[in-house]
């Protein structure tokens, strides 16, 4: 005679044991699968870690080089440079040494110019010495040339503040504020520095920034 | 379905030999009529060899029945242990002598000749691997005399084989080795089985893949196979009977699962 209630309970106890083998190989490979996440995990956060110690590096790299290149350290000089007060014309463009000109394409100076920064280096330590608004004049059209336009309209102003009767130190002045993103700005001083002079360069650069043949 | 049904299944399959259960499977009826033709040829002894529960018995069972109309046949299903014993039934079976005292082998040998008649008897000996080895010798030596034919089953074991090989293979002319049930040998066998005691819904509920876990455990043995339905049957009837909630239409996996269980097939 067959008793059913212990053959179920031992059939129970079976089905337990026929699937103990596939719920040892399931956990396992959910114990591997969860492993192989962490793991993954874990290489990720330390990549994260890595670029972000790269990227602080790479600042702190960046930061130094706004420092060092291209130098501004000739500003300080300039300050102590000793020249012959220029008979003030107006429209008076000092005002716009407020400004904080953005400091743009910055990079392409340090990779394409490195001789060129040197040069113009060169150009500086003579033009402390000198004063000479010639000189200033060549250093803004060097910068401007590779397309630092923060200096170029720098020594623009400064060659600007020598001699101010040089159309060549408003013009550059002017394009220097145009690629500088200060287009409105621009015009208005140039259009200040045509009634008051009437330069026929003036009109043409003015025609040419409203085209947008120079921006 | 209701409870008698699962009992007539039940049944149906209870492990005993009777001709009457006989079920013609394809290989089987194969075996069978190379058996009957083998009886039919003049040689001194047959050997039917397998594995235990392959139906030997079975076989030699059905055989019986149907020659023992038209020929002069003898069927021995328990053995004879003692000597004596073993002629003596011989002498009142073939020629109707019963001796009161011993008889040996060399007076049996005279009865033998004494009776000698141009119809051979064939004496079928079940479960032949029980007798003694001296006793084996003598009826090897009987069937030399070739006025008594054997049939003769032995279990398959390594050691039987060797008895087999030893003492018969000069004189066994015929050797025919029955084994177990492939998957859909077994599924026609239980089928038949269930059909033959009218448990044709029964008989339904088997499915192929039933059958393939019954095959499972019992290897397609055809006694193994008996105890594990009359065991399942079992099942169904006492849930039945208890009105436990089952399938009808098909045999539960469980319930196989549960029967094997219970036989020992599988640990539960």
């Amino acid at each position: 005679m067959v008793d059913i209630d212990k053959l179920e309970r031992r059939w129970r106890v079976y089905k337990l044991k026929s699937y103990l083998p596939q719920m040892i190989v399931f956990t396992f490979l959910m114990v591997i699968l969860i492993l192989t996440l962490l793991d993954f995990q874990n290489i990720e956060n330390k990549e994260v870690k890595i670029v972000k110690v790269v990227l602080d590096k790479n600042m702190t790299l960046g930061q130094n080089r706004v420092i060092l290149s291209p130098s501004m350290s000739f500003i300080e000089n300039i300050d102590s440079i000793k020249y012959d007060k220029p008979k003030k014309v107006k429209p008076k463009a000092t005002k716009e040494r407020v400004e904080k000109p953005k400091k743009k394409k910055t990079d392409n100076i340090v990779i394409q110019h490195k001789d060129t920064n040197q040069d113009i280096k060169n150009l500086i330590v003579r033009f402390t010495k000198t004063n000479d608004p010639k000189l200033s004049l060549f250093i803004a059209k060097k910068y401007y040339k590779i397309g630092d336009y923060s200096n170029s309209y720098k020594y623009a102003l400064i060659t600007n503040d020598l001699d101010s009767g040089i159309e060549e130190s408003w013009l550059l002045f002017v394009k220097s504020l145009v690629m500088l993103d200060r287009k409105k700005r621009a015009i208005d001083t140039l259009k200040k520095y045509i009634d008051s002079s009437g330069s026929k360069n003036g009109k043409i650069l003015l025609d040419d920034i409203k085209n947008g043949k120079i921006r | 379905m209701d409870s008698k049904l699962f009992e007539s299944s039940k049944y149906a399959f209870l492990d005993i030999v009777d001709s009457k259960d006989f079920v013609q499977l394809d290989t089987i009826s194969d075996i069978y009529n190379s058996l009957k033709e083998s009886v039919n040829k003049p040689l001194k002894m047959i050997l039917l060899y397998g594995k235990p529960g392959t139906g030997k018995s079975m076989l030699l069972s059905k055989l019986y029945d149907d020659l023992s109309t038209t020929n002069k046949v003898f069927l021995y299903t328990t053995p004879i242990l003692d000597e004596s014993e073993f002629y003596k039934l011989l002498a009142q079976d073939l020629f109707d002598i019963s001796y009161n005292g011993d008889l040996n082998f060399t007076q049996f040998m005279k009865v033998l000749q004494k009776h000698k008649t141009d119809e051979i008897p064939l004496i079928l000996l079940d479960e032949a691997q029980l007798y003694s080895e001296v006793l084996m010798e003598k009826i090897r030596l009987l069937s030399d005399t070739r006025s008594i034919k054997f049939l003769i089953t032995l279990h398959k074991t390594q050691k039987e084989d060797l008895i087999a090989k030893e003492h018969f293979k000069t004189r066994i002319w015929e050797s025919i080795e029955l084994n177990n049930a492939t998957q859909s040998q077994l599924k026609t066998y239980v089928q038949k089985k269930l059909m033959k005691a009218d448990c044709l819904d029964s008989a339904n509920m088997f499915e192929d893949k039933t059958i393939k876990l019954i095959h499972k455990f019992t290897n397609g043995n055809y006694r193994d196979t008996n105890k594990l339905l009359f065991t399942l049957f079992e099942i169904y009837y006492i849930y039945s009977k208890n009105n436990k909630s089952f399938s009808k239409n098909k045999i539960s996996k469980k319930i196989v699962e549960m029967s094997a269980i219970h036989l020992g097939f599988i640990n539960g």
